[in-house]
């Protein structure tokens, strides 16, 4: 029997799969924190609960606000990090394969082909809903109207305008409010204020606890590792559940723990990086912890951008979290929030990891690259694939790696 | 004033005395696009950077963009950044259509109306919308009857003569005055070419007549065009109600491309229409290259009209047209076989 057989049956059997990952997947992750896998596992959850008929279950596009899905205990997973989930167990090309052979061009996202892929070979069964939103990027839409067509799934679509006046808060806002009608109608779950409130709350002391982590991270440098920590993102997931809180106090008791005896190097040059790295292999980024001079010390993606999220107007309060998103509207959105990064944590130099298909990234590198110029903060672009393995070369991303780290020698 | 996507109201300039300019990337333009942009790139957007970046850019009294999709929004970034003009302004159009959506969209008019009033320092009356709105009403109603013709077995308009008409008289009097003299002449279109298969051209934006050109040197007839800059002729604005606002719901309810939500559903039954209506034997989507959102939306629409049996045929290239020889060959190919399925 081959792999993608004996992953399709265990997604047909959700207890069974959610037991065999719990058991294996926390070896294969970064064991030097224990947050780590305590994340892992609920993450484990979520996604073993997508692939459960008896449970409720929403796939998002990422950055998409959870604190109304967990308010309503709808599990709610991210399309992208399926489609990761999926090339760390080295499917992904044959599901992108998969999507090409039946028509699909090299050229579109590897992410959205892969989770295409995934549910038009049965590997993964249909979620039960899927919500999308134009703030992250164009393709993200089509993938939800795909599964719309090809399995009847309810496909809600948020529309972000591309910039943010009165109006278009409103808009947004009220888009949410028909959000929860439209949860309502498809999971049977009724709304609750009470318990949204209650989410709010834990939202915004996941966030307080992750900005403590963010400052921790500045005042220790390298504390959590010289390579980018991507294990932070699934974090994500959880803004508005307990869990998510739980699971970030042990984090921030374990870097506490860990700053007691952290002496950085004083010549430690400091970077931050931008966007992700490939999820079947990242190895090339071992050139960081062998190099030892050199530390990613924080990750855009893992960015705390937002102000708390009020209490007493909580849709309006998500539709500015929304706006404030790095990928929303202009280049000058993320440029900005890089800036203030690149300040918060002193960097020396930034690294960009050039997803191939991504557009809205990659098409406005050259602003960024020349407002980094000019602030004198050293600036490389590494291109290749975070799904599709066919566009990665190890050689390469090592050699422009190591000649980059050469110059702050 | 320069514009790119179908979606701004071409109305509201012309109403500000000045000519809608529709930037096509069109042109011998050198390609300094590279070093903006990542090799692959929309097509599109890079040669419209490109012939920013080099003509004079007191051509135009300015530019208006729009939200269009991932690379004309950076296409927005990457111009205001480099491309100085005394007036560049982004109108964000929504990508739904329902009551929320036709309500932002109007304030999003009534911020560019007011900019454009800044920029050439006089109001825009109700009254001149009125009369624009009116104009480009009347180019509405010619083409429509050009297109009730074009349903007739024995009319022939070779649909590049109708192409280059409308890109070619941008200010809607002239367009009008040649509409005109079409429908004055129809007579001489009847020339009886009902044996060549009737095909429907689909696609983003196709502003380059070599694709047409091809098809009608292949001895095929191009008798519906369902491409970006047509979409402003599609519907009809209602002039009996304030014109912003009749603005705003003529064009976030025109027929969508593929950058509204949904619009998948709405494009195949249109097109499903189209095909009966205009007796299509056969179409040719041509997707411009790394264009996300119409290679998934073709993807989905293509593979309900094959199940249906209707022949359809995917060409994925480049902005402008470029591998003349091997479009040519797919093309005649599919002609082919259409003569063979008669």
């Amino acid at each position: 029997m081959n792999q993608l057989k004996i992953i399709e049956i265990l997604h047909r059997h959700p207890l069974l799969f959610k037991i065999l990952l719990s058991a294996f997947l926390p070896l294969k992750i970064d064991r030097r924190f224990k947050y780590n896998k305590h994340l892992t596992l609920a993450s484990i959850n979520l996604y073993t609960d997508t692939l459960d008929s008896n449970k409720s279950s929403v796939w998002q596009s990422i950055l998409f606000p959870t604190e109304i899905f967990h308010s309503m205990n709808i599990s709610p997973f991210v399309i992208e990090m399926t489609s990761s989930i999926l090339a760390k167990m080295n499917l992904s090309n044959r599901l992108i394969s998969l999507m090409e052979c039946a028509g699909l061009t090299r050229e579109l996202c590897s992410f959205h082909k892969c989770a295409a892929g995934a549910v038009r070979s049965g590997l993964i069964p249909v979620p039960e809903m899927i919500v999308t939103s134009s703030e992250v990027c164009d393709s993200i839409r089509k993938i939800g109207e795909f599964y719309s067509k090809i399995s009847g799934t309810s496909h809600f679509y948020l529309d972000v305008p591309f910039t943010k006046t009165e109006e278009s808060l409103l808009y947004v806002k009220e888009q949410l409010s028909e959000l929860i009608k439209w949860l309502e109608v498809n999971s049977g779950k009724k709304f609750s204020e009470e318990k949204f409130s209650e989410s709010i709350k834990y939202s915004n002391s996941l966030r307080k606890n992750m900005m403590e982590v963010m400052e921790l991270r500045r005042e220790y440098p390298g504390i959590m590792g010289y390579k980018p920590v991507f294990g932070l993102f699934n974090f994500s997931l959880f803004y508005g559940s307990s869990e998510g809180v739980r699971i970030s106090e042990i984090l921030l008791r374990e870097l506490k723990e860990k700053a007691r005896s952290w002496r950085p190097s004083k010549d430690l040059v400091k970077i931050l990086w931008l966007h992700f790295t490939p999820f079947y292999k990242e190895e090339f980024t071992e050139v960081l912890e062998k190099n030892g001079r050199v530390s990613v010390v924080f990750e855009e993606m893992n960015n705390i951008y937002w102000k708390e999220v009020s209490e007493e107007n909580p849709l309006e309060s998500m539709a500015e979290r929304i706006f404030l998103s790095p990928f929303c509207g202009s280049v000058q959105n993320r440029l900005e929030k890089i800036l203030s990064l690149c300040d918060f944590y002193d960097v020396a130099g930034v690294i960009h990891f050039s997803h191939l298909s991504c557009r809205k990234c990659n098409g406005g590198l050259r602003v960024i690259k020349d407002v980094l110029k000019e602030k004198n903060i050293l600036f490389l672009d590494l291109s290749g694939d975070c799904i599709d393995s066919r566009n990665y070369s190890e050689g390469q991303l090592k050699t422009r790696l190591e000649a980059f780290l050469e110059l702050f020698e | 004033m320069a514009y790119f996507c179908c979606h701004v109201p071409v109305e509201l300039i012309s109403a500000a005395g000045l000519i809608p300019y529709r930037l096509n990337g069109l042109g011998d333009f050198a390609d300094k696009s590279y070093s903006y942009f990542p090799g692959n790139f929309c097509m599109f957007a890079r040669n419209c950077l490109n012939e920013g970046l080099t003509l004079n850019p007191g051509r135009f009294a300015g530019v208006i963009f729009i939200n269009s999709c991932d690379a004309m929004e950076r296409l927005y970034d990457v111009w205001k950044s480099y491309i100085p003009l005394s007036f560049i302004h982004l109108l964000s159009v929504p990508r739904k259509n329902d009551v929320s959506a036709l309500a932002y969209f109007l304030k999003e008019l009534l911020l560019l109306k007011v900019a454009l009033e800044r920029f050439i320092e006089y109001e825009i009356t109700e009254e001149k919308l009125k009369e624009s709105i009116l104009l480009y009403n009347i180019s509405r109603h010619l083409l429509r009857e050009i297109n009730l013709l074009r349903k007739e077995e024995d009319f022939y308009l070779p649909s590049s003569q109708l192409m280059e008409i409308i890109l070619n008289y941008p200010s809607p009097l002239q367009l009008n005055i040649k509409l005109k003299e079409i429908l004055d002449k129809k007579d001489n279109f009847y020339k009886g070419k009902k044996k060549l298969p009737a095909l429907m051209l689909s696609g983003s934006v196709m502003e380059d007549m070599t694709l047409i050109k091809i098809i009608e040197e292949a001895k095929a007839r191009v008798i519906y065009e369902d491409f970006c800059f047509l979409r402003t002729f599609n519907k009809f604005v209602e002039s009996n109600k304030p014109s912003l606002e009749a603005l705003a719901e003529g064009y976030i309810t025109q027929f969508p491309c593929a950058r509204r939500a949904d619009s998948y559903k709405e494009r195949l039954n249109y097109i499903r229409k189209i095909i009966t209506d205009y007796s299509i034997k056969g179409i040719i989507f041509y997707i411009i290259k790394f264009c996300d959102i119409f290679s998934w939306e073709t993807h989905m629409i293509a593979s309900e009209l094959r199940s249906e049996k209707i022949p359809v045929l995917i060409i994925e290239g480049d902005y402008p047209v470029k591998s003349r020889g091997q479009i040519k060959s797919r093309i005649e190919a599919f002609i082919e076989m259409l003569e063979e399925d008669k």
